[in-house]
């Protein structure tokens, strides 16, 4: 009898906990749902920073000299990086064809940080730690570059400096970072300060600004504002987009916000997909107001996309742009420099390593920007033909026991590296009136570590770049 | 029924009470969660704000745009954030993260911000950005300026929905287990009191027989045993009185049965009878009826049949005057016997019944009712009508006999169409869809069908083959000379076979198969073949049957009788033949009346006599058999060219051939005949030296003039002539030129209008002299004239 009264206890007992186990259960798939895409999110960021590449310019068992770049190779801007790097090698290959620097050839190690602040954090923490390059040269942007630049000083015992970003903010020509950052190109300051002043000369005076929403468009306002402020001026009205935002995107809204400001003339801070964009729906929406872009637009690549948009609705989107450029137009072969870069960038076409090859971007012959990375490359080599001969002296002093080649590559490389490292502010800093065959003297100071300072204005006709001598067409 | 109320009830319950915990806690969850998340949102965007504030003391003075800018790019990374702009001392934003511009209501804020000195928060709606939560701190307490942050309050709503919406599935599903749990136990507990429930109704029902099972401590326990206890008490009370009633009863019952049995007897003859017994009213109705007449009308009952037939007149009689007939007989004679009618059943099928009665009358002498006594005779009725059919079938197969036999293809000796006589006579006369003649082959293992009539069709045809190997039964059964009447051909023993391959696709169901014989040997069968339902073949039909196959017997006699007449004839006109071939028709008739020699002049004749130059040396280097086979070929194309122009071939002597024209019929064209002849002979030859590779000439010789021809002797008959006329046509080709046709000036004289000659001048000729004679060169036509 008092068993048949247990029994059912029992199973009431059984049934509870298992409805017990079934609501913990559930619990734990929704809880485990949350957690999971958390940790993809992770993943995905992490996995990103893992593109690794090297030229291959080591035939031979040298220790090449090891650089280290990153920049954008994909995403809205890789334009930029893409040429960048091309007028690099071009200049580059030439010099490791005729034996390198003292037999040894010049390597470029390339990361793609997709013109993001996380992604060059990282690529430069790998390539000073594990790649432990010789020097940072080519980076691409000022989100991403004022974002890394307190890992130059957080590197300072290694002696890690940056040569000839694409950029013209003022962090890095500034304290506390001006002494670990070498510049070839003129201020994003100088070149919107040479807008404003052209500007106000013809009687435009009321200038609004279009800018990327991060560090670069906020220098370039900020160049704006200040050459206003000289004139006692303000700007009319300001409108601004996010980075990344590709050219197939809507910009009627940023249009219609400044176009209510009434301004004179529009200054615009930003990447060639969105400043042509911006150009594109201004024009669309019958407004043919002068747009000043900025030498980090990426001429060519702004003027591609105008082109194509042109060739489909049969406008002509390239009139009223004014593009400010850091370095004369590749078209004028008076130049030396120009003349060897078309012929090297001819003879090479440098290609993209593999993992970094863009299937849907098609190589400009010559721009703006693969000009530039040509000048940065043939300075760049200077410096370490200056650094080579001073360091050749110390380093073959302390290789008198050779224990095997392996080992003392790796004993030599870290060693003289160090030492060459230390001595590069001091050999820049004596480059005085150098000619890098641009008619224009490139010298550094310890206070000055920027090579030039001359903007340079080019206006489109008849689809190219050509430079712009009469502002007085826009005359007010 | 009783557990799904109770169920029912429960469930209701937890649905409310379910409901109200969901709702509460929900909402006591949804608040808790707006409020911590508010605070949350409150302290991290103050947190950030004063970070950002303390921060910038430096940046602002120190720093480019672009450091401030940078710094605050990475504050929208936090989650909530919204946005974060600063505000310098002169009131002017210098770093800000809005896209596309400064929403105009947060740049009319700095007002508010100047004039307190410590964190601010304030809600805004802000286009674009939905509900914020905007808080502002101030940078060196306000003298450098304030930064602002917003922190998206839509994200707190967006929290508490997804929590509240897990919060809700869990009870749900809590909801649906407890639910399942509670029916369960609900079916536990009321399973004993739907027991109790049942055995109440069986015990309302004085159902004492049953019991029930329950045996639990509880109340419900209790119940069970108290009202078993009850039941007992209820099951002996009634007993005894069931027992009370049964002895009254059985009293009573004795009483009934003394006087039951007395009448039962009657009642015995009464239902028992082998004929149907009633009582019926004038009126048409029944009143009483044995089980015997209730059977025979095809009821259950005799209540049945009295009460479902209101009018015997009507309801009964297939003809509605016969009840008439009946009462009318009845009413005259008081007594009616053998009386017969057809009358329906109940099911509406027919039977035949004989009826006796009598009228029943009170001592009034009023009429009371009629009874009598009924039998089925149907069976009997049925025989007769079989046997009426047969006699007519009987008839009309003698009919049909004698029709066939009137038919003349049966004697002419047409099997063909005396098959088909008799197909068709089967056919129509058996009334079978298809009839057919078949004959074995040699070794009797095959069957070939001579003829196949289909009655629908009305068509004849023929070929098929059946075979004994792939039908031994059927072949068995033949050669014992039986006759095979299957009514079921797909089951017969003999037909079976059949069944698959030929009668399924045809649709035969019954086959009726004789033997035709002849000389006492089976030489075929006589097929008769049934479409549709199945069919009894009857004794005189299988007699019909056989006496077709006689017939086929008797045309095929007859056939046979006339191929033996046709071969007689045949011989005879072979050697009537033979003779023509040697002798002229008109002389080989005359030989076969007159008997004796023959020999007649004829004044106009022209002789040819034709000799093969060059076959003396030929015959010296191929074969005589060759050499004969050769001349024989030649010879043969000659007698057709002779058979052409109608001349008589007389005879070739060696390699000559000698043909006449005017006889035995006399032509006045004889000459002309002769003269064509000779051209085609040059001709014929031309062709037999391009065949041979030889080179073959004849020379011609022609003369014209009266012979006599006959036959004479006894024994190997010739018809041959003779007279000069004969003498010099030979002259005129020995004499010949090889490959010129040589006449005399008197067939000369004959043709000259009509033919080409050349003179040859004079000859001297054996036996005659000198001679003029012409060559014979072709004939004159409209183009060499």
């Amino acid at each position: 009898m008092r068993q048949n009264r247990r029994k059912p206890r029992r199973k009431l007992v059984k049934a509870l906990a298992m409805m017990l186990a079934l609501c913990l259960i559930m619990i734990g798939i929704v809880s485990e749902g949350i957690s999971l895409n958390n940790s993809d999110f992770f993943k995905q960021e992490a996995t990103e920073t893992k593109f690794n590449s090297s030229t291959d310019a080591n035939p031979e068992k040298i220790a090449p000299i090891r650089v280290g770049m990153s920049a954008a190779f994909s995403g809205s801007s890789k334009a930029l990086g893409i040429e960048l790097y091309r007028g690099s090698m071009a200049y580059i290959e030439q010099v490791n064809r005729m034996g390198g620097i003292q037999g040894k050839p010049i390597n470029i190690r390339v990361y793609d940080d997709g013109y993001n602040p996380i992604p060059t954090i990282k690529n430069t923490i790998q390539l000073v730690e594990k790649d432990q390059v010789l020097l940072l040269f080519n980076y691409v942007g000022t989100p991403t570059v004022t974002r890394m630049l307190p890992l130059l000083t957080r590197y300072r015992d290694r002696h890690v400096y940056l040569f000839f970003p694409f950029t013209g903010a003022q962090p890095q020509r500034q304290e506390p970072y001006q002494k670990f950052v070498f510049n070839l190109r003129a201020s994003y300051q100088q070149e919107t300060e040479g807008l404003v002043d052209n500007f106000i000369q013809i009687g435009r005076k009321r200038i609004a600004v279009f800018y990327q929403v991060d560090a670069f468009g906020r220098s370039g306002w900020d160049g704006v504002k200040r050459g206003l402020a000289k004139y006692g001026l303000k700007m009319v009205g300001e409108a601004t987009y996010r980075r990344g935002t590709p050219y197939s995107a809507n910009f009627q809204q940023q249009v219609e916000i400044l176009r209510q400001t009434h301004p004179d003339a529009i200054i615009s801070i930003g990447a060639y997909a969105a400043c042509a964009a911006f150009i594109r729906d201004a024009r669309d929406a019958g407004w043919e107001i002068p747009i000043a872009n900025i030498s980090f637009v990426g001429s060519e690549s702004l003027l591609k996309n105008l082109q194509e948009t042109g060739n489909q609705t049969g406008k002509d989107y390239t009139k009223n742009l004014i593009n400010s450029q850091v370095v004369p137009s590749y078209e004028n072969t008076a130049l030396p420099a120009v003349r060897e870069y078309r012929q090297l960038m001819q003879q090479y076409d440098p290609m993209l390593p593999p993992n970094l090859k863009s299937e849907d971007y098609e190589p400009l012959p010559y721009s703006f920007v693969s000009f530039e990375g040509f000048l940065n490359a043939k300075l760049l080599v200077e410096i370490l033909k200056r650094t080579h001969s001073v360091s050749e002296i110390t380093s073959a002093s302390e290789t008198t026991d050779r224990v095997s080649e392996e080992k003392l590559e790796i004993q030599l490389g870290d060693k003289t590296s160090l030492e060459t490292k230390m001595q590069l502010p001091k050999v820049v800093e004596s480059i005085q009136d150098f000619d890098l065959g641009i008619d224009a003297p490139v010298s550094f100071k310890a206070d000055k570590h920027q090579g030039l300072d001359r903007v340079y204005y080019t206006t489109i006709e008849t689809g190219r770049f050509v430079p712009l001598t009469n502002w007085q067409r826009w005359a007010k | 029924m009783k557990m799904a109320t109770l169920f029912k009830k429960t469930l209701f319950g937890q649905i409310i009470l379910f409901g109200v915990v969901a709702l509460t806690t929900s909402a006591v969850s949804a608040w808790n969660i707006e409020k911590h998340l508010k605070e949350e949102f409150r302290s991290k965007g103050t947190a950030i704000a004063r970070s950002l504030a303390n921060s910038s003391e430096n940046l602002i003075s120190s720093s480019p745009a672009e450091t401030t800018q940078a710094a605050i790019d990475q504050l929208l990374e936090i989650r909530g954030v919204s946005y974060v702009f600063v505000i310098d001392a002169n009131q002017e934003i210098i770093a800000h993260t809005f896209v596309p511009n400064i929403p105009p209501q947060l740049l009319n804020l700095k007002d508010d911000t100047e004039t307190t000195g410590n964190i601010v928060m304030r809600q805004l709606q802000i286009q674009g950005m939905g509900n914020v939560i905007d808080i502002s701190a101030p940078i060196l307490a306000g003298a450098s300026g304030y930064v602002h942050v917003g922190m998206n309050k839509d994200l707190i709503l967006a929290e508490i929905r997804v929590s509240v919406l897990h919060q809700l599935s869990l009870m749900l599903l809590l909801f649906v287990l407890s639910a399942i749990a509670t029916y369960i136990l609900v079916k536990k507990v009321s399973q004993p009191l739907s027991q109790l429930s049942a055995y109440a109704e069986k015990l309302a029902s004085q159902d004492f027989s049953a019991t029930i099972e329950i045996q639990s401590q509880d109340e419900v326990g209790l119940l069970a045993t108290t009202m078993q206890s009850m039941a007992k008490d209820i099951r002996g009370f009634v007993g005894r009185l069931e027992q009370g009633i049964q002895d009254a009863t059985r009293e009573l019952q004795e009483a009934l049965a003394a006087a039951q049995q007395a009448e039962e007897k009657y009642r015995q003859i009464f239902e028992n009878s082998t004929d149907g017994i009633f009582q019926t009213t004038p009126g048409g109705q029944f009143i009483s009826a044995n089980p015997t007449l209730a059977r025979i009308y095809g009821y259950s009952s005799p209540k049945e049949l009295i009460t479902q037939i209101q009018d015997i007149g009507q309801q009964l009689y297939v003809n509605s005057n016969r009840r008439d007939e009946f009462l009318a007989a009845l009413q005259s004679h008081n007594f009616i016997s053998q009386f017969e009618s057809q009358v329906y059943r109940q099911d509406g099928s027919m039977i035949w019944i004989s009826e006796n009665a009598r009228v029943v009358k009170d001592s009034n002498g009023t009429l009371l009712y009629y009874e009598g006594t009924v039998e089925d005779i149907t069976q009997r009725k049925h025989t007769e009508v079989l046997l009426q059919e047969s006699e007519t079938r009987l008839q009309m197969q003698q009919i049909s006999l004698m029709e066939l036999a009137k038919c003349q293809s049966l004697y002419t000796g047409d099997l063909r169409a005396a098959l088909r006589e008799i197909t068709e006579t089967g056919a129509s006369t058996l009334w079978v869809d298809r009839v057919s003649v078949w004959f074995y082959n040699e070794d009797r293992s095959k069957l070939h069908c001579a003829d196949l009539y289909e009655l629908m069709e009305n068509q004849h045809s023929e070929g098929l083959e059946l075979s004994a190997f792939d039908y031994p039964h059927y072949f068995q059964a033949l050669e014992a000379e039986e006759t095979i009447a299957a009514e079921d051909a797909h089951t017969d023993a003999r037909t079976q076979e059949f069944s698959e391959p030929y009668l399924t696709p045809l649709g035969i169901s019954s086959m009726l198969d004789v033997p035709i014989r002849l000389d006492g040997h089976t030489i075929g069968v006589l097929c008769h073949e049934q479409m549709g339902s199945p069919r009894k073949w009857m004794l005189e039909e299988q007699n019909f049957a056989n006496y077709l196959a006689y017939m086929v017997c008797l045309a095929m006699e007859a056939r046979d009788r006339k191929q033996a007449q046709e071969e007689l004839r045949l011989e005879r006109e072979k050697a009537e033949q033979l003779l023509l071939n040697i002798l002229p028709e008109a002389i080989a008739d005359r030989l076969k009346q007159e008997h004796g020699s023959i020999a007649d002049s004829f004044e106009d004749v022209s002789v040819l006599f034709a000799d093969i130059v060059g076959f003396t040396q030929l015959a010296s280097h191929i074969s005589p058999r060759e050499l004969v086979g050769l001349l024989n070929q030649i010879f043969s194309a000659f007698d057709q060219l002779a058979e052409q122009h109608g001349l008589e071939k007389i005879k070739t002597i060696g390699d000559a051939y000698m043909v006449v024209a005017g006889l035995p019929k006399p032509r006045t064209d004889h000459a002309d005949a002769i003269a064509q002849m000779a051209l085609d002979m040059q001709q014929e030859i031309a062709k037999f030296s391009v065949v041979t590779g030889e080179t073959l000439s004849i020379r011609i010789g022609i003369n014209s003039g009266p012979v006599v021809a006959g036959v004479i002797g006894i024994k190997k008959f010739i018809y041959d002539l003779w007279g000069d006329t004969v003498n010099i046509a030979s002259r005129m080709e020995s004499q010949g030129i090889a490959g010129c046709i040589q006449v005399t000036d008197v067939t000369y004289e004959l043709l000259k209008d009509k033919y080409l000659f050349q003179d040859r001048g004079t000859i001297k000729v054996k036996g005659k002299g000198e001679m003029k004679t012409y060559l014979l060169t072709g004939k004159i036509t409209s183009q060499n004239l």
